[in-house]
């Protein structure tokens, strides 16, 4: 909710300027004329002020008050009735400013109806002020929905359209208080900049950033020559457009525009997109790799199936269950059933953005048995596995908790040596907790796995970085004798579509 | 009593359904086939209620076979190839079993087909009343209405009975749920599941049955008074 901050901010500032403004504008127009009528210059600053100030606290109240603590929590008829008595109230202070400046109505009309036409006079200006307040929730509501929900996936297109819905929406917001101040003479000024430069610049920007660079630098046969070329040409034609616009108005001869208004905000923005582009360079780079790495391995897992086809292993487990249950091995039986259950997790789920929190859960069951299988005649191995049963339906993404489960028992598990394991997994206020705590032995020097001890929790924490940023919290710690992980992890609790 | 066969044409699949079916009194297979025209031959002299039904066979797939039947019995595929269940839709299956299954998936199924039949029949068919259970190394027949309450916890469930006994079975509450009908008994708590017909007295938080004290937790309340 840091917008909240932001929208205060830019509201008071822009309140600020605009009493600042009136403030100045009449005093000047009073000592410039009459010197020393203090009152008369009150009488004159005070309904000024009161519109504009009672127009700021109407906002304030509508954004702060009435939009969270009724429209949102759907009490609509209090929020309407709310929204009626600010408007009637700003309808009254407005009409203060125009008993001010139609004050001859007090000559022409009865008492009574002059302040009726003052009121609404003020009622009238009210309800335009609440109006562009409307359109102005309506945007940002909009942008923050469409924020909210390219955030989650981390493809490169939702990137993309995130920063287009950004700019473009503070560029449409930035339009209102322009309105406002169109009357300071402001605009004429601003209003080239806003209408014609910036527009090109934003256009400037996104293509340079999002095709240009990723162009220049993946590209085999790039040079910079290459590039400026595609530069040159790119903003010239963009450039065309924009001084079409540009030479409508007065205010520069051709060369003037072509220097002031397109060279230099070229330059700028170039510059700029370049610095967001090395900035954001690691972010984005460990974007593709990922998904590259994430495309290998289930290229790989595609020749895998190729290789080994599913449905003759799948038949061969179940002769070997059938023979199993046969020669009356329960547990045999049990466990290679286990064992078909997770190949089809493997070959299944894994390939999945999300899957049911239940299926992961399932094939850590299925895991921890078979494992547990190994160990069942070490005397001195204790595992505890504590997994709550969740209630309600939860996704999440695959092969997230499973690694450090793995990883408890692969490196936690001496059959020669006194080791232990405990688990705890258990959703509290919507978050999962993932506990795990083993014993950790010195690595046998010929152990063919000694070197895959990292890579597979670093594959975890990089996807949890990816798929849960700023959702998520891992903690690793370990020392000679023992080894803890702990994961909470927020759940983006849905149901199935 | 559900009359079935299993088609399949490996006989150690049938195997498999041979020793999950002998757990489940309420469902008798009368004859396996390796053979589909075999199985055919009996379907036409035999009544059968429930059949289960391998996909892919040599002379004709499950499928086919089912889309050719003329008195339908319920069918339940067992295959290791998912691929079929859209289809298997498309034919009413009560279920589509993926080898290798587990008895609590077995028996799911089973339950599903005896609802079906039940419906059917207009409540012709007796509800089970007992079912086996494996305790350590014996398996123990439990009757339903000696059944009073059900607590566990963890991978273990214990059997409370009228005669004052105490099962401990492996086995986890949603493989519990899944052995006992769903008309009878209901879950009341995480770790508890009652026998409607046992209970003496329900109040807010917890309800007595034979004279013991089961809590029960707010989110299994609907589940409760809706039975």
């Amino acid at each position: 909710m840091k917008y909240k901050k932001i929208e205060f901010g830019v509201a008071t500032f822009f309140f600020l300027i605009i009493a600042l403004n009136t403030v100045r504008s009449i005093s000047r127009r009073y000592f410039y004329i009459n010197s020393s009528n203090i009152s008369s210059y009150l009488d004159e600053l005070f309904p000024h002020l009161v519109t504009i100030t009672a127009t700021y606290a109407a906002f304030l109240v509508i954004n702060y008050v009435v939009w969270p603590k009724y429209w949102l929590t759907k009490k609509y008829f209090e929020a309407i009735g709310f929204t009626i008595l600010i408007l009637i109230m700003l309808g009254l202070a407005n009409a203060v400013y125009f008993s001010h400046i139609r004050s001859w109505e007090y000559e022409q009309n009865s008492l009574a109806g002059a302040y009726l036409n003052f009121f609404s006079y003020g009622l009238i200006v009210a309800s335009i002020s609440l109006a562009i307040h409307v359109v102005y929730v309506a945007i940002r509501e909009g942008i923050i929905y469409q924020y909210n929900i390219s955030r989650s996936t981390q493809k490169l297109s939702a990137r993309v359209t995130r920063e287009v819905i950004l700019v473009g929406g503070i560029w449409m917001l930035a339009i209102l208080p322009l309105l406002i101040i169109k009357g300071t003479g402001l605009m004429r000024d601003f209003g080239l900049y806003y209408f014609f430069v910036l527009p090109y610049c934003f256009a400037v920007y996104f293509l340079n950033l999002y095709w240009l660079i990723p162009a220049h630098t993946y590209d085999k046969t790039a040079s910079t020559l290459k590039y400026l070329f595609k530069l040159a040409g790119t903003t010239m034609l963009v450039g065309i457009i924009e001084m079409a616009f540009l030479l409508q108005t007065r205010h520069f001869s051709f060369a003037g525009h072509l220097v002031i208004n397109w060279f230099l905000p070229t330059l700028i923005t170039v510059a700029i997109s370049w610095w967001v582009y090395l900035a954001n360079k690691e972010k984005y780079e460990q974007l593709t790799s990922l998904q590259t790495a994430l495309g290998t391995s289930n290229a790989n897992l595609q020749y895998l199936r190729s290789q080994i086809n599913p449905h003759f292993l799948f038949n061969a487990l179940n002769t070997l269950y059938g023979t199993a249950l046969m020669e009356k091995a329960e547990k045999t039986g049990e466990g290679i059933q286990k064992l078909g259950d997770m190949m089809r997790f493997m070959l299944h789920e894994n390939n999945q953005d999300k899957i049911a929190l239940g299926r992961e859960l399932e094939y850590i069951h299925n895991y921890v048995d078979l494992q547990n299988m190994r160990l069942a005649l070490s005397p001195d191995i204790t595992v505890d596995i504590q997994i709550e049963e969740m209630m309600g339906y939860d996704e999440i993404a695959p092969m997230l908790l499973i690694p450090f489960i793995e990883n408890a028992y692969k490196h936690g598990i001496s059959l020669q040596e006194r080791s232990w394991i405990n688990v705890n997994l258990y959703k509290k206020n919507g978050q999962l907790h993932l506990d795990v705590h083993n014993s950790v032995h010195p690595v046998n020097l010929n152990d063919p796995e000694r070197y895959h001890s990292g890579t597979g929790l670093d594959n975890v924490k990089q996807r949890l970085q990816l798929l849960y940023p700023g959702k998520h919290e891992l903690v690793v710690r370990q020392n000679t004798k023992e080894f803890f992980v702990h994961l909470s992890l927020i759940l983006n609790t849905q149901k199935p579509a | 009593m559900i009359k079935a066969i299993a088609i399949d044409d490996e006989p150690l699949a049938l195997e498999v359904i041979r020793s999950h079916a002998a757990k489940i009194p309420f469902l008798q297979i009368a004859a396996y086939f390796t053979n589909a025209f075999e199985a055919l031959a009996y379907m036409a002299a035999n009544p059968v209620d429930l059949l289960f039904l391998d996909i892919k066979m040599p002379d004709i797939s499950g499928i086919e076979l089912a889309e050719g039947l003329q008195q339908k019995p319920l069918i339940i595929f067992t295959t290791a190839y998912a691929e079929h269940a859209v289809t298997s839709y498309e034919l009413n299956a009560i279920d589509y079993l993926l080898k290798p299954f587990s008895y609590p998936r077995f028996l799911k199924a089973c339950h599903k087909a005896h609802e079906q039949l039940l419906l059917k029949q207009g409540n012709k068919l007796p509800v089970a009343d007992s079912i086996f259970i494996k305790s350590g190394y014996e398996q123990v027949k439990i009757m339903f209405d000696q059944l009073l309450y059900l607590e566990g916890g963890g991978n273990y469930m214990s059997f409370i009975l009228a005669d004052g006994r105490r099962i401990l079975s492996r086995l986890t509450m949603t493989d519990t749920i899944a052995l006992l009908p769903a008309g009878v008994f209901v879950r009341v708590h995480r770790s508890y599941i009652v026998n409607k017909n046992k209970i003496d007295r329900i109040e807010r938080h917890q309800l007595h049955i034979a004279g013991q004290v089961v809590p029960v937790s707010s989110a299994f309340d609907a589940g409760l008074m809706l039975n």
